[in-house]
C-alpha cells in the first residue's frame, strides 16, 4: 500500500485483511476548497449556499441560482462538489439514487460511484460526481439542488413545508393537504386562473426582515397519471418513475403560460385541501392549532444532533399557522375548484 | 440464546431510516480502541468479538450499525470521500459508512445480503481503519493534508 493513502497506511492491526482491502478500494476523493477553485454564492429557496467545484460545467449549470450579495453566515451552508472525470458515467439519477441518514449525516449514492454526504451539524455538503452529472444542467437545477435544500434547508432557516404555493399580485396562497389530495393538479389548474406557480409540493419558508417569505425551487411539477383526464395535453408525455417509486408526469416550469411561475411570495392565504365525493366546493375556517399540527406531523423527523434546527422549524411553523386558514373541501374538478379559490381569494 | 432478527423498518416521516431502532448495545475492547456498538443485528457483534482484545485500549469510539433490510444485493467497488473530519466509505447502497473524527463515531448501513464472511473480509477491515481515523485525533489531519491522491482517480492504496 502506498503511504499516500493515510486511511490504510499506518500500522496494520488486522494485516490478514490487507489484501482484501486493497482489492476493494478503488476511488479516493479528498475534497476541500483547495482543489475546488470555482466558487459561487447561491441563493436557493431562501437558503444561501457557498458553492465550490473544480468543474466549469457544474459552475455554469448552477449559475441561475447565483446571488449578487454575500450570503449571511448564519444562513449559509457550504457545498463542495468534485468532478472526477475517471468515474464511469453509467448512472440513472431517477432509478439509481439512494438515500440514508444517521445522526447528523445523510448519505446519497447515485449509481455505483457518485457519492454525496450532507453534514447537518457542520452545514456542509460534499460530493464526487462523474462527467455525466457534471454536464447535466437539469440534474443540478431540477433534482440535486432542490434535494440539497430539502435536506439542508432546516439547518439554515429555510423551513420546508408540505404544501403547494402560488402567487397572485405578490400575495401567497399555500395549499396544504395529505399526499394524493390533489395539490399538484390543483396548482396547475390555478395557473390558468391568474396565479403564478411557486411550488407544487414542498415550499420553503424563511424570514426576511421580520416578514415570512415562501420560496419555490423551480422544480418540475409532478402530476400523477390520472391527471391526464383534466389535462389532455399530457397525452403526448410518458410518466416517469421518481425517487420515491411514484409514477408521475414531469412538467417543467417553462411549460406553464408566460408569467405563470414565480420564485417567492408573501404568504397570505393558507388552505387545507380535502377531496370529497359530494359535489361542491366549500370553505370553512381552519384553526391555527390544527394548521400547526398538520405541518408538524408532515415534517420529516430531525435527529437529536441538530436541536436548534428543530426549534427553529417549530417556531416558523407556528408563525405560518397563524396566517388566515381555511379548509377547502371539494368534490369538483381541479379547474372548477381553482376557479372557486380564485373567487374566494378575491373576496378575502 | 435470544437472537432477534433485524426487521424491515419503515416510517413515512423517516425516509432516511435515521431512527431505525438499534436496541442491541455492547462494549468491545479492540486493540486500537474500545467500541460501543449499537446495532439491530447481533451478527455484527459476533464478527467484532473475534477481534476483541483482553484489555481496554486508551481510545474509545461509538459504532452505530444498522442492518438495512430494505437494501438487497451485493456491495460494489469501494469509494472514499474525505472532507475535513469526515470520511465516507461507500461500497454502494449495501455498505455506507460515515466516520466522524470530531464526534468519535462511526455510522453505518449494511445491506441485508451482506453475509458474515463478506462483512468480515471486506467491511470489517475498513471499519478498523476508520476507527483508527476516528480515534487518532492528532495524526489524521496531518496525513490527510500530505495525501498524494487529491482529486479522485484510482486510489494508490
Amino acid at each position: 500500500m502506498s503511504p499516500g493513502c493515510h486511511l490504510f497506511a499506518s500500522n496494520v492491526h488486522v494485516s490478514c485483511f490487507r489484501d482484501k482491502v486493497e482489492q476493494n478500494m478503488t476511488k479516493l476523493h479528498l475534497i476541500n476548497r483547495a482543489v475546488l477553485p470555482l466558487h459561487s454564492d447561491l441563493q436557493i429557496a431562501g437558503a444561501h449556499c457557498s458553492f465550490a467545484t473544480n468543474s466549469e460545467q457544474i459552475h455554469a449549470s448552477v449559475d441561475r441560482w447565483r446571488c449578487p450579495d454575500r450570503p449571511r453566515t448564519s444562513r449559509t451552508f457550504e457545498m463542495n462538489v468534485l468532478l472526477d472525470a475517471s468515474l464511469p458515467s453509467n448512472r440513472d439519477v431517477l432509478t439509481q439514487t439512494h438515500f440514508r441518514g444517521l445522526h447528523h449525516l445523510v448519505f446519497a449514492t447515485i449509481g455505483a460511484y457518485e457519492i454525496f454526504v450532507f453534514d447537518l451539524l457542520r452545514k456542509q455538503v460534499v460530493g464526487a460526481v462523474s462527467q455525466a452529472s457534471a454536464t447535466d444542467a437539469a440534474f443540478w437545477n431540477s433534482h440535486w439542488l432542490p434535494i440539497t435544500v430539502g435536506v439542508m434547508g432546516t439547518t439554515v432557516g429555510a423551513v420546508p413545508l408540505h404544501s403547494a404555493c402560488l402567487d397572485r399580485d405578490g400575495k401567497g396562497l399555500l395549499i396544504a393537504g395529505v399526499s394524493g389530495a390533489g395539490k399538484s393538479t390543483l396548482s396547475v389548474a390555478l395557473t390558468r386562473c391568474g396565479f403564478s406557480l411557486i411550488s407544487d409540493d414542498w415550499t420553503y419558508v424563511s424570514e426576511e426582515s421580520d416578514a415570512l417569505i415562501a420560496h419555490g425551487i423551480s422544480a418540475p411539477v409532478k402530476l400523477l397519471p390520472d391527471a391526464i383526464q383534466y389535462f389532455p395535453e399530457l397525452s403526448g408525455r410518458t410518466p416517469k418513475m421518481w425517487f420515491n417509486g411514484e409514477l408521475a408526469f414531469e412538467i417543467e416550469p417553462e411549460a406553464f403560460p408566460q408569467n405563470a411561475s414565480a420564485l417567492h411570495s408573501r404568504p397570505r392565504w393558507l388552505m387545507f385541501l380535502e377531496r370529497d365525493s359530494a359535489p361542491g366546493c366549500d370553505f370553512a375556517p381552519y384553526g391555527a392549532d390544527e394548521a400547526r399540527a398538520f405541518f408538524e406531523s408532515a415534517a420529516e423527523k430531525l435527529p437529536d444532533q441538530v436541536p436548534d434546527a428543530s426549534i427553529a422549524r417549530s417556531a416558523m411553523i407556528r408563525r405560518i399557522a397563524n396566517c388566515r386558514a381555511w379548509r377547502v373541501r371539494t368534490g369538483e374538478s381541479p379547474q372548477v375548484t381553482a376557479d372557486a379559490i380564485r373567487q374566494f381569494c378575491e373576496r378575502n | 440464546m435470544f437472537t432477534p432478527e433485524p426487521a424491515s423498518y419503515r416510517d413515512p416521516l423517516d425516509l432516511l431510516r435515521r431512527f431505525a431502532p438499534t436496541p442491541l448495545k455492547a462494549h468491545v475492547y479492540l486493540e486500537i480502541a474500545n467500541v460501543l456498538l449499537e446495532t439491530n443485528d447481533l451478527s455484527f457483534l459476533s464478527s467484532l468479538s473475534q477481534m476483541a482484545a483482553r484489555v481496554p485500549a486508551l481510545q474509545s469510539c461509538r459504532w452505530k450499525m444498522v442492518r438495512d433490510m430494505d437494501v438487497p444485493g451485493a456491495t460494489s467497488e469501494a469509494s472514499i470521500v474525505m472532507a475535513g473530519s469526515l470520511i465516507v466509505y461507500c461500497m454502494g447502497p449495501a455498505c455506507l459508512i460515515g466516520a466522524d473524527r470530531e464526534r468519535g463515531e462511526i455510522l453505518a448501513f449494511i445491506g441485508r445480503d451482506v453475509d458474515a464472511r463478506h462483512f468480515q473480509e471486506s467491511i470489517l477491515p475498513s471499519l478498523m481503519r476508520l476507527t483508527e481515523f476516528v480515534t487518532r485525533k492528532q495524526d489524521a489531519p496531518i496525513l490527510a493534508q500530505n495525501s498524494i491522491t487529491r482529486v479522485g482517480g484510482a486510489c494508490n492504496a
